[in-house]
């Protein structure tokens, strides 16, 4: 019996133990190391966040799903991997800490076959001062909906704000309430799902009555409108071939939101935040409520070798995030290609270990890098989320099983590179089932290959969009099929990532 | 060499706002191309992408000295202003359009170094208009909805042939809601899974296969009616897309009869 732990239990971890278990059967063990007791579907949080959801709504508790899976639910962090084990034994093996009550700190061993990291990003909050608590959780400053909690928290503020700006508008004392969303660091990623909270809330505002008492402003590390930390897009709407940057440009001039762009946020206070622009100018921006997305980084995870020396630049890049098979010398810019991006997700120096999601290390950004003259950079990070972590989850859950099934020797490793890979992405922009509205957009591949594609890198045959009712409905079936397909309920792997 | 400036009812193709990752002889020669046809032209700019590149380059005759922007992007725009812009794409034609002030761009030089540069009023406008091309656009973007209006019947004077050979927007809108009834036939298949569910989505997927043969009906009747202005092209196009859908439709119905009935 062989035994695969996967340290993670998120959009690619959960994919990756699921479908595992699935084809593994009982003959092998499958162990699930995650902190958090609740599964959560993260793209829905924007909606809690403006109080069209409750947190009950995109979370389920992880626990009974295993347990019908007969897979082995550890509640706990993953703390260190020892893959060549320790003395007087080769058995490789993890350390883990419980996160559950009652077991809180307490730590042990767990001895694995194969390793999938799954872990996700840490949310980096304290890279910007005053973003975090100094302790590395969200600060008082802003608020965040990456986590279904966060969300919560994040929907009472608004909430609040709304009610501020309804009384002065009956009071007529002309007070105008100033929102800022965007990105917290110029290094961050998922600028998507500050782009959704802006258009709920520029929505949610309008609905309450009080869109004319509020200003609202969008801050991102993107040098242009509409990069999405993927260079930007060319997408088919009505049969015309439209650019990214326009469509967004358009959308920010019809909803009558401004916008920074090009800036690194580097200080947070109580309503107001000091920023720098690509031309390394610094500039500071009030606000009455800000959603600052935090920059992502590696979980912390250490690697131990068999004497106890540590071997952690083996096993991860210097941001944290796993090695797996990507060519991390390309170089500059212009030797960028699409075989630089993993295929397999294997690390280079343990075949037994694997990386998915946003916990594999990226060999370089998808946009164009850019950083001030003061150094700065300023660019925004590949996005790993999605349709993509969940494609990589079940590919890399293939490759396990045909290693534990067939041998290492005669094991296919499954391909599921980036590069040649299509994704679809439903962002919403306001949500109602008759005055809902949603950018639904395909993208292939979602690293461009300049080889194959020369000119934009993507195959504009695959890359259309649309924004409207109808993409507002698709993001909210896509809630319902998801959370349907977690749970493991009948018909669950028809269902695609 | 100087080259042919890509002129209306030409329409912008997929293959705009490509970096430059490479800064090489091709980038001088087509920069070089760029100014040779602006000289001939006796014009004050051009973008790449209207003489046929699809790379992210601009170049401005400004006092006399031509400034070469490269993967350029306009990260910041302050004020707005109202100027009446004519552009090669459009000759002889005007319109209001809706432009920032005050700009600043970050680009890289034709040594691929990152630079800066800073323009107002008619300097900012038009860097402004040149990255519209960049974005497969043109000024046309920028225009309120009433100037939209009066620029559209401008441009029928330019070109009946282009204009008749477009299809009206409700043609459109038809393939639209065929499109998305197909997904939506397609969508609420997962709900077999629930037993109870079965003779509701039967009658569901019944009534909606109808609509959409309706559907592809109209479109087919009404389009080739607009088409006939154009003739065999729009024509042939108008009987291709309806055999699209119609098998996409074929699909579906597929799917339905092994699933559901």
């Amino acid at each position: 019996m062989a035994r695969l732990i996967i340290m993670g239990g998120g959009v690619s971890g959960h994919t990756t133990a699921t479908f595992a278990k699935k084809w593994l059967g009982e003959e092998h063990e499958v162990v699930v190391v995650t902190p958090n007791s609740q599964w959560n579907w993260i793209p829905s949080n924007i909606w809690v966040g403006v109080g069209q959801m409750s947190k009950k709504d995109v979370v389920f508790p992880l626990a009974p799903v295993y347990a019908k899976a007969g897979i082995d639910y550890r509640q706990a962090k993953a703390v260190s991997i020892h893959p060549n084990g320790k003395e007087g034994s080769d058995e490789s093996y993890i350390i883990i800490e419980s996160t559950k009550e009652g077991t809180q700190g307490q730590t042990e061993e767990l001895t694995y076959d194969y390793l999938v990291n799954a872990t996700g990003p840490k949310l980096n909050f304290d890279a910007t001062e005053g973003l975090g608590n100094g302790k590395g959780e969200l600060g008082n400053n802003t608020v965040s909906v990456c986590t279904a909690d966060h969300a919560v928290h994040a929907n009472i503020e608004l909430k609040q704000l709304f009610e501020k700006a309804r009384k002065a508008k009956q009071d007529g004392t002309g007070e105008r309430q100033k929102i800022l969303v965007g990105t917290g660091h110029g290094m961050c990623t998922c600028q998507g799902a500050a782009f959704e909270y802006i258009f709920n809330i520029e929505h949610e505002a309008k609905k309450a009555g009080v869109r004319d008492m509020i200003d609202i402003k969008w801050i991102s590390n993107e040098a242009f409108l509409g990069d999405f930390g993927m260079g930007g897009l060319h997408m088919k709407v009505g049969g015309y071939a439209v650019s990214s940057k326009l469509f967004a440009e358009s959308l920010y001039a019809e909803r009558n939101v401004d916008w920074i762009i090009g800036a690194h946020t580097s200080k947070v206070e109580a309503g107001k935040i000091e920023y720098e622009l690509l031309d390394g100018t610094m500039h500071e921006e009030t606000f009455d409520f800000a959603m600052l997305i935090p920059p992502f980084a590696g979980v912390g995870l250490k690697g131990y070798d068999k004497d106890g020396s540590d071997i952690s630049d083996t096993l991860f890049a210097p941001n944290g995030f796993m090695k797996v098979d990507a060519k991390y010398d390309a170089g500059a810019y212009e030797n960028w290609k699409a075989s630089d991006w993993p295929e397999t997700y294997q690390n280079p120096t343990f075949d037994n270990i694997f990386a998915a999601g946003i916990a594999f290390a990226p060999p370089h950004l998808i946009s164009k890098p850019m950083s001030s003259p003061n150094g700065t950079p300023i660019n925004p990070t590949p996005p790993r989320t999605g349709m993509p972590a969940g494609i990589i989850g079940k590919a890399v859950a293939h490759s396990v099983c045909d290693m534990i099934k067939k041998g290492k020797e005669n094991a296919h490793l499954h391909k599921a590179s980036m590069a040649d890979m299509g994704a679809a992405c439903v962002a919403s922009a306001g949500k109602g089932i008759f005055d809902g509205t949603a950018a639904a957009m395909t993208v292939y591949p979602v690293v461009p290959d300049f080889e194959k594609y020369p000119g934009t890198g993507r195959d504009t045959d695959y890359t259309f969009g649309e924004i409207g009712l109808a993409g507002h409905w698709i993001k909210h079936i896509l809630h319902h099929m998801f959370i349907y397909k977690a749970k493991l309920k009948p018909g669950w792997t028809l269902i695609p990532e | 060499m100087i080259k042919t400036i890509t002129q209306y009812p030409t329409q912008t193709g997929f293959d705009f706002g490509g970096t430059v990752r490479h800064f090489d002889d091709t980038l001088d020669t087509l920069i070089k191309d760029i100014k040779d046809t602006i000289e001939a032209n006796d014009i004050e700019g051009l973008s790449a992408f209207q003489i046929g590149s699809p790379l992210n380059v601009i170049v401005i005759k400004y006092e006399g000295q031509y400034l070469e922007f490269i993967n350029p992007s306009i990260f910041v725009k302050e004020g707005e202003i109202h100027p009446t812009e004519s552009t090669a794409y459009y000759p002889n034609l005007t319109a209001i359009t809706s432009r920032a002030k005050y700009i600043k761009v970050v680009y890289e030089d034709s040594n691929g170094v990152q630079q800066f540069f800073t323009a107002e009023d008619d300097l900012a406008v038009l860097i402004q208009r040149k990255n519209d091309y960049l974005m497969g656009s043109t000024f046309i973007s920028r225009l309120s909805t009433e100037e939209k209006k009066i620029f559209e019947k401008k441009l029928q004077g330019v070109s009946s042939d282009a204009m008749s050979c477009t299809l009206s927007p409700f043609s459109d809108k038809i393939l639209t809601a065929i499109k998305y009834s197909l997904l939506l036939g397609a969508i609420a298949l997962p709900l077999i899974l629930k037993q109870s569910f079965i003779p509701s989505l039967q009658m569901f997927e019944t009534y909606l296969m109808w609509m959409i043969i309706g559907l592809i009906s109209i479109y087919f009747v009404r389009a080739m009616y607009e088409g006939k202005r154009c003739g065999v092209c729009q024509l042939g196009n108008v009987a291709a897309m309806t055999l699209i859908k119609s098998l996409h439709l074929g699909v579906l119905y597929a799917i339905n009869t092994w699933l559901l009935f």
